[in-house]
């Protein structure tokens, strides 16, 4: 039984891969469709004279269900991540592990890998259920624009993933983990109102996808792109310094 | 010495949970630790589990790192793995991955073989516990530390576990805490005595049994158990000599030796006739409450 065996039973044993998929597809489907019944639906609220809506364009789905997911999404992907990173929530069984173990390096890499990639993936399964359900109800969405911004949201979730390990090694309980990493996720869209900032800092990425598929430069998006890529491995290289540091 | 510490101290705020200990395990034996709640044993042990840092002070090791491991008071594991997954689990991220019929055999030692495929979540505490004991020895380490590992057992499981500990004493070290003496005299070879922070004994156990030994005798006697006990009560080197019953006599020594070179003709001398003598000896409980006694 490797770590890594040990997390994709984590991942599948706990359900943790429903509780992450089940909201994106919930989402990925219903965005377009809340779009192209919008105005039967406000009708049906407020009668048929009191609006008159232009015909959605087919990226409004797609761009509806990135409005979606940013915030509950990101929230579903730090708790979830938070359980599996927590590794000294519980002292007893930090105890197991940590008395085997020479560094937190041997749990901490397959646990923050496993549960980084579900997450990145149920986004993935999301997005695909949010392109068909646009092709069918709003007409057709550019399939590159949706794989580059598919890229961009995916490696925004492996840094909010890493966050959550770095805050997970600051805190013990989960939800304390789940509150410093939330903090620090939306602290730095507040850093990035100064202009040089907003352009390279990882937050940049929350709002890629729904950029991109609306039309928006890809181009724009790679700086923060590379940081992201830079700050991933040195927050993960701080939470096993900090884990190794700490007594249970 | 495997594990020795000097000075080894540990602060919380103003409480000093450890107060200067100087603690020598010697190899391939059974390490008792034993003291009252609060004598500081959890964190003893933790510290040398890596667990907790010591304020100040220094532990050696003779053994690598990953040749030792501990087992927690109430451990706990995660319940969605089976029993035997966690052993497997166990031996693997020890450095020392079980094979199949090795983590049967263990789980059948530890009174766990019908459960070996069922989630822990679903394990009392004593099975837990037991399952603990194994996940601890099943990568064969060199040290083995166990905090409590009877606390929360019934008769039939401590003496599972207690027969696990005296088994991997032949081929590891053991340091085993417990605050139930009787478990820690039937499976030790070595005690410490830790009373506020403070090792006040160490050594081996027979050594603390002799030298707390009493000068009593429990002389049992075919009649007359009433006038032996006057007769003996006269004799000079004799503290106090009881009747207890109609054939039993307890006699107390002022000293052992006087005793024994003259219990004998003191017995002859009653008209005592004598069916066994025993010495009494005294057991880990009662040395423990004198030296702890002592301290306090």
């Amino acid at each position: 039984m490797t770590t890594w065996r040990l997390e994709w039973l984590r991942l599948l044993r706990t359900r943790r891969w429903l509780v992450l998929a089940g909201p994106f597809v919930f989402f990925g489907m219903a965005g377009p469709i809340s779009i192209h019944y919008l105005p039967q639906l406000l009708a049906s609220e407020f009668g048929e004279t009191a609006f008159k809506l232009p015909k959605p364009i087919p990226a409004q789905g797609m761009a509806e269900y990135a409005e979606q997911i940013s915030g509950i999404g990101l929230i579903i992907v730090v708790a979830a991540a938070a359980g599996a990173l927590c590794i000294d929530a519980t002292p007893t069984l930090a105890t197991f592990y940590r008395t085997r173990i020479a560094s937190v390096r041997t749990l901490l890499v397959p646990r923050y890998a496993v549960i980084a990639l579900a997450a990145v993936i149920s986004f993935a399964v999301g997005t695909l259920a949010a392109w068909y359900e646009t092709t069918v109800l709003l007409g057709r969405v550019s399939a590159s624009d949706v794989a580059v911004a598919t890229a961009f949201g995916g490696l925004y979730l492996l840094f909010a993933v890493a966050v959550v390990a770095f805050a997970s090694s600051l805190v013990r309980s989960t939800l304390a983990t789940v509150g410093v990493a939330l903090s620090l996720l939306f602290l730095l869209p507040i850093l990035g109102i100064y202009p040089p900032a907003g352009r390279v800092l990882p937050s940049a990425l929350a709002g890629a996808f729904g950029a991109i598929v609306l039309g928006g430069e890809a181009g724009a998006f790679l700086r923060p792109a590379l940081l992201t890529m830079v700050l991933i491995p040195l927050l993960l290289a701080l939470a096993v310094r900090g884990y190794d540091r700490r007594e249970v | 010495m495997i594990i020795s510490t000097t000075g080894l101290t540990k602060r919380y705020g103003s409480h000093v949970a450890l107060d200067s200990v100087d603690l020598s395990v010697p190899e391939r034996c059974v390490y008792g630790l034993v003291g009252p709640n609060g004598a500081g044993k959890t964190t003893l042990l933790s510290i040398l589990g890596g667990l907790r840092q010591p304020s100040s002070g220094a532990i050696a090791f003779d053994v690598a790192r990953q040749r030792w491991a501990m087992c927690p008071d109430a451990p706990t594991f995660e319940p969605w793995l089976t029993a035997s997954e966690l052993l497997h689990l166990s031996g693997s991220l020890a450095g020392s991955p079980p094979t199949d019929p090795e983590v049967a055999a263990l789980l059948d030692e530890a009174g766990l073989a019908d459960a070996a495929d069922r989630r822990i979540g679903g394990f009392s505490r004593g099975m837990t516990q037991r399952l603990a004991v194994a996940a601890t020895i099943v990568a064969r380490p060199e040290v083995v530390i166990l905090d409590e590992p009877c606390s929360a057992l019934d008769p039939a499981g401590r003496v599972e576990v207690l027969d696990l500990v005296r088994r991997a004493g032949e081929s590891s070290t053991v340091i085993f805490s417990s605050h139930v003496l009787a478990d820690v005299q039937r499976v030790c070879d070595t005690v410490g005595v830790l009373a506020e922070g403070r090792l006040i004994h160490q050594g081996q156990l027979q050594d603390l049994l002799e030298r707390f030994a009493l000068p009593v005798w429990t002389i049992e006697l075919r009649r007359n158990a009433r006038s032996v006990a006057r007769a003996l009560a006269e004799v000079e080197w004799v503290r106090e000599s009881t009747a207890v019953g109609r054939t039993t006599v307890r006699v107390e020594a002022r000293s052992a030796d006087a005793a024994e070179a003259g219990l004998a003709g003191a017995l002859h001398a009653a008209g005592a006739r004598v069916v066994s003598i025993s010495p009494e000896s005294p057991d880990l409980e009662s040395v423990f409450l004198a030296m702890t006694a002592g301290a306090a």
